[in-house]
């Protein structure tokens, strides 16, 4: 698996650079931009209190997105015990109570498209099996350090991959691919 | 044709982390194997279908700048690594101590005149004791001054309790000392039986 091959030194600058993914990995998995920011910012500050005990073990990523993993989750059942905020009041805020885009098989759709596809699909699976296709796409961690970051046993952790990624893979034509 | 490898397996060739060694070996199967082609066609699929979204996502310059001032602020609160030297000040009278403890280990280890250490011998039946040990001139005037300093101490506690004996007989409750001097005058007797 490539990881990203120059990593700033400074904490902060790290960090930020991080960011983007984080936010994109918690946009996935909560659906929503505002809480996306505000938990990406508290995986960042949770990743900077305890930086140097991470950081020299070569574990950092893994653990940052591990961290963002966990607020999400929490986050997400928080929001399932409010009965005032329930899914069902204000509808799924990942789209899985929007019907799937049913193309014929021989349109070509665009990025744009085939991304809000993508998007659907992922939304409709399990919320772990979705974690870990995440993880690896946001993070771009193998599936071992996946399964070391969530302290899950290495064939889950690909049980759940290859769940997910045969539903995806299904959505998208084979002359496409 | 081999037995068909685990979908598990197939995720981990798919994903490109099979380690070289067994890279082949699949790869083989595959060559044989339409129903474990199309497995791993539909899984990189999958896994093609994930590019399509931004790995990037563009996070708005607001929120970024909200987290470049809490990661500022949880610098300034950040505690600093201490340099060894405060580390062992802090921990000055604990080493200490175990310096002292050491020492006086170590003094109880040296081994006597003879160079080694001899646990103390049996006591010999038919000699005194006095007669065995012979201490040299300068321990002898030690052991003199200290029977003399404990003949002074003694002395010092007799006045004690003859000013205390005194003490309760005004109270009129003597009647413990007393007792601890007959006991004493009984001893004394069986002693000189």
């Amino acid at each position: 698996m490539t990881g990203r091959t120059s990593e700033p030194e400074d904490p902060e600058a790290l960090l930020a650079s991080f960011a983007p993914r984080v936010y994109g990995l918690l946009l996935r998995l909560v659906g929503r931009p505002d809480v996306a920011e505000d938990l990406m910012q508290e995986t960042m500050l949770r990743a900077y209190r305890s930086f140097d005990t991470y950081r020299p073990e070569g574990k950092f990523r893994a653990w940052i997105f591990r961290i963002a993993v966990n607020l999400a989750r929490d986050w997400i059942r928080r929001r399932r015990r409010e009965p005032s905020a329930s899914i069902e009041a204000e509808g799924d805020p990942l789209g899985r109570d929007t019907p799937a885009i049913h193309l014929p098989p021989d349109a070509r759709m665009d990025r744009s498209q085939r991304a809000r596809r993508v998007e659907q699909a992922l939304a409709r699976l399990p919320e772990a099996d979705r974690q870990i296709l995440l993880m690896r796409y946001y993070g771009e961690l193998a599936f071992k350090d996946i399964a070391r970051a969530t302290g899950e046993p290495l064939g889950t952790v690909l049980a759940r991959a290859h769940r997910a990624l045969a539903k995806l893979g299904d959505l998208i034509p084979e002359d496409e691919s | 044709m081999s037995r068909c490898p685990e979908n598990t397996e197939w995720v981990l060739y798919a994903a490109g982390e099979v380690p070289a060694g067994r890279r082949s070996a699949l790869e083989a199967h595959l060559a044989a194997c339409e129903a474990c082609r199309s497995e791993v066609a539909t899984l990189r699929r999958g896994l093609a279908a994930m590019e399509v979204l931004d790995r990037d996502a563009p996070v708005r310059p607001e929120a970024m700048e909200s987290l470049r001032r809490r990661l500022r602020a949880a610098a300034d609160h950040r505690p600093a690594r201490r340099p060894v030297v405060l580390v062992l000040w802090h921990y000055r009278w604990t080493a200490a101590a175990a310096v002292l403890v050491a020492a006086v280990v170590a003094w109880s280890l040296i081994p006597g005149p003879t160079g080694t250490i001899q646990p103390p011998a049996a006591p010999q039946a038919t000699a005194p004791v006095a007669a065995q040990w012979m201490p040299d001139a300068q321990v002898q005037e030690e052991i003199t001054e200290i029977a003399a300093g404990i003949e002074l101490l003694e002395a010092g506690e007799n006045g004690k309790l003859s000013g205390a004996k005194a003490a309760q007989t005004d109270n009129g409750s003597d009647e413990s000392l007393d007792e601890t001097d007959q006991m004493l005058e009984m001893l004394q007797a069986e002693s000189d039986a």
